[in-house]
């Protein structure tokens, strides 16, 4: 991790604000701090509640132009989306606190937590990896259900995540000492809003492939799991929401076959 | 556990010889690379050192007139008629007479590529193996060019990105496969420039990709960028659209269109975007989206060190990005190779085939050195790699 | 010494062998009528460069060509033959698809349903 990029969010949030690092994405920065940005000090005496701090630097490979235009556009448009999103009924994302578009800031309510025995903070995939040892165990069969259904309602809403990873979904224990987990996405920093069935069957494919590349030698299963989850939100609307869902799984495979079938020359 | 010396050598030699035939596109190469015997290649995940010496690396390239791409039958035809003079080009530059008795085995491509030349490849390939009694290995053409760059550079475990003219995909190595993170939902890199190389009408010698790069170089307007579509999704991408908007924009340069006002200025009707803007823009656009998809399999992975492998991989521009990229990431560091390993080549296809060779993989029924046009990285079970 | 041949079969043509005429110059040259760039490309201002070498003639008598030389141009004339066999047994069956269109004759096609149709693509 490049200090540099550090040094120029802390400099930007003045050393009133202390600021931990937790990851280096591939587009973003993300810290925690305890401070809230705009309420009393004293409202978080305890220090307990943690903020997530998710910066997009500037990236020195790409030409300037290029870059201001897409770092404001992700910031925004992330910051819009969650807006959105957070009042949709049933469907988890983190709630946004604030955003900066022009410095490319956006802060986030804290979602997760570190996995028992040191296996990583609790996003889909550690936990998958956590489970390696009895991977089809009921609590991974809940958990993937739930996966799959929160992109169904991401998708019936006409809305898509445009990277959806097993590291783009943080498993929340429903409470402390009890095994269950309610996954949340998180990361819309390429979402939309769309109605199209290929970006929804787009989107299905790169999470199945994300599934397959990262766990391998399960990944059958917890594809079926997932889109188990995401076919009962859709048959919940009744005709429609079949008719729709007939589509969508048909596109699916469609983008699929083409991924698989094209002729690769040279 | 992996051991790589576990089939000894043609006549008790304390090294191995292969012959590499690539011809699945354009380039017909041939290679021969020597394999010396190491005790460290007994255990461990080191097929990344084989201390290989490439004792011939010649390449041939069907070449078209401006405007034009290669079809199969030309392109079938230009590997048929210069294959035997080269083969014998590649023998004499390795020193060697007697082909039956220096070389362990003939690598050749089984694919992915176009169904004619990988054909007249494929039939080279079975002749020389009868006619000389030696073992054949069919490679992955795309295998090829990792394993290639691995050698060269001696990157361990790199994110690869491989760039050409039929493809563009980030691959990680998990689990004896080489596995495909993202790639184009559309046309290749490689593809994208030709094509747009082919509507300007520039030379497609010593490639349309090289001329497109330097015509970028010569761009007088850089701070200006051309907006071009940015569609990268998740860690794929896709270019089709790209590619069609610029062409549209070239086209209308061309035909002197004033109504388009991102061309002409309103008013005085002056141009005001040069065909090398156009290339400059075009190529920031695009690489600055692989850069983008690299990095975000890296992050997925957790890696800090990239290999570029293929044609598109010479592009000084993108090396250049990308280690900007590794760099800011984790002080990372990105591999690549010159256009004598990054374009195809038989040397890639020898050291590929001899490494399967090593572990025992070879042709056992000519029927199995059918060539395939449609043959993805992830179907290769790569056996001389730890899990 | 013998010369190569070449036999097909198909439903159709229980056997048809390609064999070499030494007397026919078809089979005293490299360069086959078949076995050139195609017209496409040389329409586009092609340079051939890739010519396949001439035949090479005996050190010892210049009238006679080497071994090897006289298999390739033999094999040069029967690829002719097979390529132009193959050109006017794709044009059959292509004229007979087009043939299917007109529905009297639809009925009799269906009849002889089942002849092999040649895919360029799997020519090779």
């Amino acid at each position: 991790m490049s200090q540099e990029i550090i040094d120029i969010v802390q400099n930007y949030l003045t050393p009133n604000i202390p600021i931990t690092l937790v990851s280096q994405g591939a587009e973003a920065v993300v810290f925690t701090t305890h401070v809230h940005p705009y309420l009393p000090q004293d409202s978080n005496k305890t220090g307990e509640t943690k903020y997530i701090i998710k910066y997009r630097p500037h990236k020195k490979y790409r030409h300037p132009v290029i870059d201001q235009q897409l770092t404001k556009k992700r910031t925004l448009g992330e910051s819009r989306l969650l807006a959105k999103l957070y009042q949709i009924d049933g469907l988890k994302v983190p709630k946004l606190i604030a955003c900066d578009q022009y410095n490319g800031c956006i802060w986030l309510e804290f979602l997760g937590s570190q996995l028992p025995d040191n296996n990583g903070f609790s996003n889909l995939k550690h936990f998958l990896w956590w489970n390696k040892a009895d991977p089809y165990n009921n609590v991974v069969k809940e958990s993937l259900l739930k996966v799959g259904q929160q992109i169904g309602i991401l998708h019936w809403n006409d809305y898509v995540h445009g990277d959806l990873t097993s590291s783009n979904i943080v498993m929340v224990q429903d409470k402390l000492g009890v095994n269950v987990w309610n996954p949340h996405l998180i990361d819309f920093g390429l979402g939309g809003v769309s109605n199209m069935v290929e970006d929804k069957g787009v989107d299905l494919y790169v999470l199945e492939r994300a599934i397959i590349s990262t766990h391998s030698a399960f990944s059958d299963q917890y594809v079926e799991w997932i889109m188990q989850g995401f076919s009962q939100v859709y048959e919940q609307h009744g005709a429609t929401g079949e008719k729709k869902l007939k589509e969508l799984l048909k596109r699916f495979h469609e983008v699929r076959m083409r991924g698989r079938k094209r002729t690769m020359i040279g | 556990m992996v051991d790589l010396n576990t089939i000894s050598p043609k006549n008790g030699r304390n090294y191995y010889i292969a012959l590499g035939l690539e011809g699945s596109a354009n380039k017909l190469g041939i290679g021969i690379v020597k394999h010396p015997i190491k005790s460290q290649l007994s255990s461990g995940d080191n097929s990344h050192q084989c201390d290989a010496q490439i004792l011939s690396n010649i390449r041939d390239t069907y070449i078209t007139p401006p405007g034009e791409g290669f079809l199969p039958r030309d392109t079938a035809r230009h590997h048929r008629n210069w294959c035997v003079r080269l083969i014998k080009k590649a023998l004499k530059e390795a020193g060697f007479n007697d082909p039956s008795n220096d070389i362990d085995v003939i690598c050749f491509t089984k694919g992915p590529g176009m169904g004619a030349p990988l054909h007249s490849v494929a039939i080279i390939a079975r002749t020389c193996s009868l006619l000389w009694d030696i073992p054949l290995v069919g490679v992955n053409h795309c295998i090829g060019h990792i394993e290639m760059g691995r050698e060269i550079t001696k990157a361990e475990n790199p994110v690869v990105l491989y760039v050409s003219g039929g493809n563009t995909q980030v691959i990680a190595y998990s689990e004896n496969r080489y596995r495909i993170f993202g790639e184009t939902l559309d046309v290749a890199i490689g593809n994208c420039l030709d094509r747009f190389a082919r509507t300007l009408k520039i030379p497609n010698h010593p490639s349309p990709g090289y001329n497109i790069e330097q015509l970028a170089l010569k761009c007088q307007n850089k701070d200006k960028l051309i907006e071009l579509p940015y569609t990268v999704k998740g860690m794929d991408l896709s270019m089709s659209g790209i590619l069609a908007y610029i062409d549209s924009l070239a086209k209308d340069l061309f035909r002197g269109n004033k109504q388009n006002k991102l061309l002409f200025d309103k008013k005085t009707g002056k141009q005001k975007v040069t065909i090398e803007d156009l290339c400059y823009s075009l190529q920031e656009n695009l690489f600055a989206m692989l850069i983008e998809i690299t990095e975000r399999a890296m992050a997925h992975v957790n890696s800090s060190t990239v290999l570029i492998v293929g044609g598109v991989g010479c592009n000084v521009r993108l090396q250049e990005m990308m280690a900007v990229m590794c760099h800011d990431r984790a002080n990372g560091k990105v591999f690549a190779t010159d256009d004598r390993f990054c374009i195809d080549n038989g040397a890639m296809i020898a050291q590929a085939g001899l490494l399967q060779f090593r572990m025992g993989d070879i042709v056992k029924d000519l029927k199995e050195t059918i060539v395939t046009q449609k043959f993805r990285t992830d179907e290769v079970f790569v056996s001389w790699r730890e899990k | 010494m013998s010369s190569p041949y070449a036999v097909y079969s198909s439903p159709q043509i229980p056997q048809k062998t390609f064999e070499v005429d030494p007397q026919n110059p078809r089979y005293q040259t490299t360069n086959g009528k078949t076995t050139g760039p195609s017209d496409y490309v040389l329409n586009a201002g092609q340079i051939d460069r890739d010519k396949p070498s001439d035949p090479k003639m005996d050190p010892s008598n210049s009238e006679v060509p080497t071994y090897l030389s006289k298999l390739r141009m033999e094999l040069t004339g029967v690829q002719d033959d097979i390529n132009e066999f193959l050109t006017k047994q794709m044009e059959v069956a292509k004229n007979k698809r087009v043939k299917v269109d007109t529905p009297k004759q639809k009925a009799k096609e269906l009849n002889e349903f089942g002849e092999e149709e040649i895919e360029e693509d799997e020519a090779y």
